[in-house]
């Protein structure tokens, strides 16, 4: 390879390079300045060219998304597409929230090394995002989940800090390991290591008898370590501590970006490299076939009452998100079983998943803004602190309610059309059999379940008396985060189906041929 | 070569049970050491130098002084198992899962008709997998470097402020 | 028995060898000594000072750092291991790969130099 075939790659490159250097920069940075500048100056100075290389890398990414051009490199180690410009373009968004809600709160000492692991967090998602090869997922996967490790664990000083993180260390380990147990079973079966490599090794397969009953297992072990990534019950536990314990900033990181980015390698995994051996739920018990489609099944149910019916429990605003985001792991993965009679997936599943998850992390991302702007006066994160908190700071209030609606999927915000696309795709799968018909009914009880849980926490700041009446001052970066939220979640409502039509026409779910 | 991979898979297995049931934590901390090392004879049985003398140079060698300095920095380490019987509670849900686990591993590794090796085996030479890292695999070769960056940082950050702390003390 | 297993059957055998000249001496001074044990003979020795307190004392979290770094570039030499015996046959492309490689984890070594990890206090 010559230098001058090495300039077109760096354009399509260019957004993972300009990160890695933002990290890196903000290491060096914080080792040059940590004897001249205070902590705050750092926190504000370092902060704020986070957000400035963020914003670039947006751009970037726009640039990508406009120019429509694809590229493959090492057999599916990356692939570039307009499709995951757009994907990367709302982790970014998340993680410009995030940075944006910890550059006044002092939350921790170590300020360069703190933007380094978020930047280095979400340079593992951006990696994730265009992987689609076995060996760069797990890398990736890494690459994403080890700064958040050492992020829900960085307020030293607070003993659930430290417990939180310790718990989503073992917990992530060990998915970890099950993931990459898994994939030395179906590398070892099958000797492909790219996702398009083994959908066409796994359609070859069936006329030679199947690919056997270890590569099913190993895909089993594939989808556990799946779900710990994406918190889905009975694989949530490490949640509810890891949420509650970590400063709001990194917290707002482990529920919108790197969910979003765990949503979309599950689905690349099982409804592109796997869809071959998805089995069935549906139709009569003679036309079974084994697949991983009745796991995932198990998984949706356990995940749908466990989330809701947990939530309705917790008397602590980040314990609560927690299990909210248990339950959205629920309606997610309902989405992955419409497939037809034949196997094929529903027109609408991808591209509901993909919308699902970019909502899902916009929103979340919002309500951990607006949290993060209410907590500024409170004394901790319970319900109990949040009492009045409209009448104390109504701004944040205001949005909080419009994301808290959004979530609970109330017709204008896109929460709503996200999980009508789900459980249209469920139902579009097998319509004439109502294949679907008894999970996307149990989803929607689930969720009327969801709307008053929502409703209560809505409550508690809208109509409870507060205890203290001195308003809370948001600041004005703070504000500009929460609108420009806001914006994208009523947007992005208004305009469902365009959405869902540019996210078709931008590529399926695996964008390699084998 | 079979007995021999038969002995050190007996030894291997010796050395983990020992490693879970022992009270003194050093002495489970040990015996996990010599797991690690028969994790590597059996790699070299298999044929597999390089993978075995990255277990030799990252397990034995790394791993093994990260475990006996977290005994060390961890106070009174020896006594942890004295408080109770090295099992928890839940020994018996967790037993019962690894025989399921085990079960199922078995039943497909059973089922699957292993090709005979190919005599010699064809030994992976360094000089490939290195070929194969700097250009199929050069995307996650270099994200390895960031993640062991990343992971230089952050190992650093959570361990870093309680010494310092610790100075402020004194 | 191919040549490779041969190679490694020296191996055995020199660990073999290693074992028996270091235990039969221990062995040996076992089974030949006499056997009079007291309480002041069974203390811990600690240069001849009576021995204070309990052996296990907590030592400084800061040692771990230099376990951890140790760990990380660890792993690195087995990945540059390999490139390094590939380096003749994979071009200047791989050795800018390799560089980049290497310039990155330099860059975390020279935040921790920087920020006084590893100052040994």
């Amino acid at each position: 390879m010559n230098l001058s075939d090495l300039l077109p790659l760096l354009r399509f490159l260019a957004p993972e390079i300009l990160l890695s250097a933002l990290a890196l920069g903000a290491l060096l940075g914080e080792a040059a300045l940590s004897r001249l500048l205070g902590v705050e100056k750092r926190q504000n100075l370092l902060g704020w060219l986070a957000l400035l290389g963020l914003g670039a890398c947006l751009v970037i990414l726009g640039d990508q998304a406009a120019r429509g051009e694809t590229l493959a490199l090492g057999r599916g180690a990356f692939v570039a597409s307009p499709f995951n410009a757009l994907l990367k373009t709302a982790a970014t968004l998340a993680v410009m929230a995030s940075v944006t809600m910890g550059l006044r709160a002092p939350f921790v000492r170590h300020v360069g090394e703190n933007y380094a692991l978020v930047l280095f967090s979400l340079l593992g998602m951006f990696f994730l995002l265009s992987a689609e090869s076995l060996l760069m997922i797990f890398v990736a996967l890494e690459l994403t989940s080890l700064p958040l490790y050492a992020l829900a664990a960085s307020q030293k000083g607070a003993r659930r800090s430290i417990e939180g993180g310790l718990k989503y260390l073992l917990f992530g380990g060990l998915s970890a390991a099950f993931l990459l147990f898994g994939i030395s079973y179906v590398y070892g079966m099958s000797g492909q290591g790219s996702l398009a490599g083994l959908r066409d090794w796994l359609v070859a397969q069936r006329t030679a008898g199947g690919p056997g009953f270890l590569f099913l297992t190993g895909v089993c072990l594939m989808i556990v370590g799946l779900g710990f990534k994406i918190a889905a019950a009975p694989f949530h536990l490490w949640a509810p501590d890891a949420y509650e314990g970590a400063p709001l900033p990194a917290a707002a990181i482990l529920a919108s970006a790197s969910k979003l980015a765990g949503i979309v390698v599950a689905a690349r995994l099982l409804l592109g490299a796997f869809l071959p051996v998805a089995g069935n739920v549906l139709g009569s018990p003679l036309s079974w076939h084994a697949g991983w489609s009745p796991a995932v099944a198990a998984l949706a149910v356990a995940s749908l009452t466990v989330g809701n019916l947990a939530a309705l429990a917790q008397r602590n605003a980040k314990r609560f998100m927690a299990y909210s985001s248990v339950a959205h792991a629920g309606n997610v993965l309902v989405a992955f079983l419409a497939l037809d009679a034949s196997g094929r997936p529903a027109a609408l599943a991808a591209p509901a998943i993909a919308y699902y998850a970019v909502i899902y992390a916009l929103t979340n991302a919002g309500v951990f803004a607006a949290i993060h702007a209410l907590a500024w006066g409170a004394r901790g994160d319970d319900f109990a602190d949040f009492r009045g908190a409209a009448r104390r700071a109504p701004f944040p209030a205001f949005f909080l309610l419009i994301f808290l609606l959004s979530l609970a999927g109330v017709p204008p915000m896109a929460g709503f059309f996200g999980k009508l696309f789900l459980f249209m795709a469920a139902l579009q799968a097998d319509a004439t059999h109502w294949g679907l018909a008894w999970l996307v009914a149990y989803a929607l009880a689930m969720n009327v379940v969801a709307l008053g849980y929502y409703l209560r926490f809505a409550r508690v700041l809208w109509v409870e008396p507060a205890e203290d009446l001195r308003p809370i001052s948001t600041p004005l970066e703070l504000r500009v985060a929460l609108v420009a939220l806001a914006l994208l979640v009523l947007g992005l409502g208004v305009f469902p189906s365009s959405c869902l039509a540019a996210f078709r026409t931008m590529g399926g779910v695996l964008l390699l041929r084998g | 070569m079979r007995t021999a991979f038969i002995l050190i898979t007996f030894w291997t297995l010796a050395s983990g049970l020992l490693a879970i049931s022992r009270r003194n934590m050093i002495h489970c901390a040990l015996a996990l050491i010599s797991f690690f090392a028969g994790i590597a004879a059996l790699l070299f049985t298999l044929s597999a130098d390089f993978l075995g003398a990255v277990q030799l140079l990252i397990y034995v060698g790394a791993i093994s002084v990260l475990i006996l300095f977290a005994l060390l920095v961890t106070h009174d380490a020896s006594r942890l198992g004295d408080r109770g019987a090295p099992f928890s509670r839940g020994k018996w849900s967790g037993w019962m899962l690894s025989a399921l686990v085990f079960v199922v591993l078995g039943f497909g590794l059973h089922r699957v008709a292993v090709p005979p090796p190919p005599d010699p085996a064809p030994a992976l030479p360094v000089a490939e997998i290195g070929r194969l890292l700097v250009t199929r695999h050069a995307v996650p070769f270099l994200a390895m470097a960031l993640l062991l960056t990343a992971a230089l940082v952050g190992s650093a950050l959570v361990a870093i402020e309680e010494s310092s702390e610790h100075a402020r003390k004194e | 028995m191919s040549t490779y297993e041969h190679g490694y059957l020296i191996v055995g055998c020199l660990m073999l060898v290693a074992l028996v000249v270091a235990s039969t001496p221990l062995l040996l001074a076992a089974c030949l000594r006499p056997r009079k044990p007291s309480a002041i003979k069974q203390a811990t020795y600690e240069c001849g000072i009576e021995s204070k307190g309990d052996s296990w004392i907590q030592f400084k979290a800061q040692y771990y750092l230099y376990a951890l770094a140790f760990v990380i570039f660890d792993l690195e030499t087995i990945f540059l291991i390999p490139c390094a015996v590939a380096l003749n046959q994979v071009g200047f492309f791989a050795f800018l790969e390799m560089t980049v490689f290497v310039g990155v984890l330099l860059l975390g070594l020279v935040w921790e130099w920087s920020k006084g990890v590893l100052e040994w206090r």
